[in-house]
């Protein structure tokens, strides 16, 4: 029994709980010992002896775990597969939520847009770690609890739907078209339609006037990015990764500069704003936090039902 | 694995012992998956254990308990049954 027998039966002890160790270090000398005797009655010399039974014997970890009963990893068969599926319908769901709110207070808080991006990608990114850690961690115990936890019994009423799932419907995409189209229309019209009429005898555009010179045609562009969308979704015919986040991404390059607009007073015509009765004026408010919330159950709709048609 | 430790075990034998016989009878077994099980097998009451101070070393004696005994027989009884089937199945079913 030399000093390397000693460290190993050492780290082997170090993970074993308190009150089995005595014992099962006595019984692993006593075996370890033997192995070497054996050998060395068939003519090794002692040193050589020694280092084969403990290379047998192999890493003092895993043969800690094995004498432990620990599993040697973190989330076994039994459990794996409802693991993954609450952890990518959590994350499918609360980060693109999560993003939204935070980009809006920080528009309103009144942001530059880098400033705003960052801090929507950088809060994502912290609920998306925060959801993937205490899910594992919760899994990893649950695996490791003696009591068992009844693991859901699948039956064929999970079956995801085939039809209503990730199919995209003509119904929907024409529905689509003409909302897309209306809108469109709509900022068109809005100069030279309006309510109101101011003291000359010309009308009063809604939107300040100012915007034309970029952002209203950005955003027709958008939302003419937006058909060509529809059309593209309706030849692929399901739904697809690829399609959701190209559906993020349309929604965000309208939601966020009409949102900054909206925040920043340049939506509106300042005349137009005058003629409207004072408590209508929380108007900024309250359309920021629809388009927000429009804005969000679109995209994790997208997600919802590229995840039902893989 | 299994069955050859209940069986063997049913007259007393500790850890290398164990091993020896096992190689002797053609069992193939690695120390490091012996010991731990042997230890299980005790957890779950399949065998007994004593240690034995007598003699130039203590030594942990592991015998085959009577629940142990008697799964040995099942599996013993099944073990046969299916080598039975296998039979069988390669003559080609007649």
């Amino acid at each position: 029994m030399t000093e390397l027998t000693d460290r190993y039966v050492g780290a082997t002890l170090r993970s074993i709980p308190e009150k089995q160790r005595a014992d099962i270090e006595a019984e692993l000398r006593a075996s370890i010992d033997d192995a070497i005797e054996a050998r060395i009655a068939e003519g090794e010399d002692a040193t050589t002896a020694e280092l084969e039974v403990l290379t047998g014997l192999g890493d003092p970890d895993r043969l800690a775990a094995d004498y432990a009963g620990r599993p040697a990893y973190l989330i076994g068969p039994e459990h794996f597969f409802d693991y993954k599926r609450l952890v990518t319908v959590l994350l499918v769901t609360v980060v693109p939520i999560v993003m939204a709110v935070v980009a809006v207070i920080h528009m309103i808080g009144g942001g530059d847009v880098g400033d705003v991006f960052g801090e929507m990608m950088g809060a994502g990114l912290g609920v998306a770690v925060h959801i993937v850690f205490w899910t594992t961690l919760v899994f990893a115990l649950m695996e490791r609890s003696d009591a068992s936890v009844p693991t859901s019994e699948w039956t064929p009423d999970k079956l995801p739907a085939r039809h209503g799932g990730g199919e995209v419907k003509l119904s929907e995409t024409i529905a689509a078209l003409v909302f897309l189209v209306l809108a469109i229309n709509v900022f068109i019209l809005s100069r030279t339609v309006s309510p109101f009429t101011a003291e000359d005898g010309s009308l009063i555009p809604i939107f300040d006037p100012t915007v034309w010179d970029f952002w209203f045609p950005f955003l027709i562009g958008v939302l003419a990015l937006e058909i060509g969308f529809e059309v593209v979704k309706y030849r692929v015919g399901r739904w697809t990764w690829s399609l959701a986040s190209f559906n993020l991404a349309l929604n965000a390059l309208f939601a966020i500069p009409a949102i900054y607009l909206l925040a920043t007073d340049r939506l509106f015509n300042p005349e137009f704003l005058a003629e409207i009765p004072r408590q209508v004026l929380e108007l900024d408010l309250i359309i920021i936090v629809l388009v927000v919330l429009a804005v969000t159950w679109d995209v994790v709709d997208g997600f919802r039902k590229a995840l039902k048609a893989r | 694995m299994l069955l050859a430790c209940l069986l063997i075990l049913q007259s007393p034998g500790y850890g290398y012992g164990l091993l020896e016989k096992l190689e002797e009878a053609g069992v193939e077994v690695d120390a490091n998956t012996l010991y731990p099980m042997l230890r299980r097998l005790e957890k779950q009451g399949l065998l007994t254990s004593e240690w034995d101070t007598e003699g130039s070393r203590p030594r942990k004696y592991y015998a085959t308990s009577d629940r142990g005994a008697e799964l040995a027989r099942e599996l013993m009884r099944s073990w046969l049954d299916m080598t039975g089937t296998l039979e069988e199945l390669s003559r080609g079913d007649s």
